[in-house]
């Protein structure tokens, strides 16, 4: 048996020399050859490999989460330069776009809107409390028409 | 959910309003004019080499800023029924019986302004307890006063007042 297995390993041994005289035959081949040449070889052996890759099985054998995981986010970010991507930014261009001015007039508009009516109705408020007190104090307390006949009917009180 | 209460559109306007108008109006028309006669004085002064006398007790100052409030309010009542301060608070003056106010009416109007002031305030009694809120002015030039916009009366913030419990929140 020791025999026998002295006997594989010298044969394993064999058949490995032979490989890496293979290998060191081909590489001699290679470098006799011009470089563009062997370039092109070299660019069709890598292809003939990479055509009998099972690509989708190696990319199930990666851990993609590991990955990530490994990537220094803080580190890409600090080395965009934010200041020269917003100057690359058209503002004016996006301005025009949103028609902000008119935005802005429009707002004011109905903010200045707003603060009439809000000071127009406390006045309106004031005058119904003035009202009720003389009305209190107003001799006979008949009922008084609410407007002019024209503008309001005389029923209204 | 309670309704909006009804407008108050072409209703008699009352003190308050009229007091606050009355107030703008002065504000603006005494700008208005000291501006103006700084402004006339200085070109005055630039142009023709005049110096006018810019004490501002001399009489003729005022004889300038009574003419220039005839201007102010009788163009005003006149071309739309409201004058500076009664367009913010949204009041406008009409004929007693509602219709458009006319020239001779303003310009009526405009003259006897001054007499409610004459009466030591007396005159302005009218709007609180008179039947159609009128004004001795009002009554001498056949006017009324009015809201001219979509006036509401606003929540209440009074205590007691009637409208108080129907804006009340529920406990």
């Amino acid at each position: 048996m020791a025999v026998e297995a002295r006997g594989a390993f010298i044969d394993a041994a064999r058949a490995g020399a032979d490989a890496t005289g293979h290998v060191a035959r081909a590489i001699r081949a290679l470098a006799r050859l011009p470089a563009e040449a062997a370039l092109g070889t070299v660019a069709r052996l890598t292809q003939a490999v990479v055509n009998r890759l099972d690509l989708d099985a190696l990319v199930g054998r990666l851990d993609v989460q590991a990955l990530i995981d490994r990537v220094d986010v803080q580190g890409v970010i600090d080395r965009v330069d934010v200041n020269g991507l917003v100057e690359r930014v058209d503002v004016d261009g996006l301005v025009a776009r949103t028609e902000i001015g008119e935005l802005i007039a429009r707002s004011t508009t109905d903010v200045a809107g707003r603060a009439v009516d809000s000071v127009r109705s406390q006045g309106v408020g004031l005058d119904r409390v003035f009202d009720r007190l003389a009305g209190r104090l107003r001799p006979g307390g008949r009922a008084r028409p609410a407007g002019p006949p024209r503008l309001v009917p005389p029923d209204t009180a | 959910m309670t309704e909006p209460p009804a407008s108050l559109q072409g209703h008699y306007a009352g003190a308050a309003s009229r007091a606050a108008a009355y107030a703008v109006d002065v504000a603006v028309s005494t700008t208005v004019f000291s501006v103006g006669a700084a402004a006339a004085t200085y070109l005055l002064r630039l142009v023709a080499g005049i110096d006018v006398d810019v004490d501002r007790g001399h009489a003729g100052w005022a004889v300038g800023y009574v003419a220039w409030l005839a201007v102010y309010y009788g163009y005003g009542w006149a071309a739309t029924g409201r004058s500076v301060g009664g367009a913010l608070l949204g009041l406008r003056v009409t004929a007693r019986d509602g219709g458009p106010l006319d020239v001779r009416r303003a310009l009526v109007r405009v003259v006897a302004f001054p007499v409610s002031f004459a009466t030591a305030g007396v005159g302005f009694l009218g709007i609180l307890f008179g039947r159609e809120r009128r004004a001795l002015h009002d009554v001498i030039a056949g006017t009324a006063v009015v809201y001219d916009w979509e006036a509401r009366t606003p929540r209440p913030w009074l205590a007691g007042s009637p409208r108080g419990a129907a804006h009340r929140p529920p406990p």
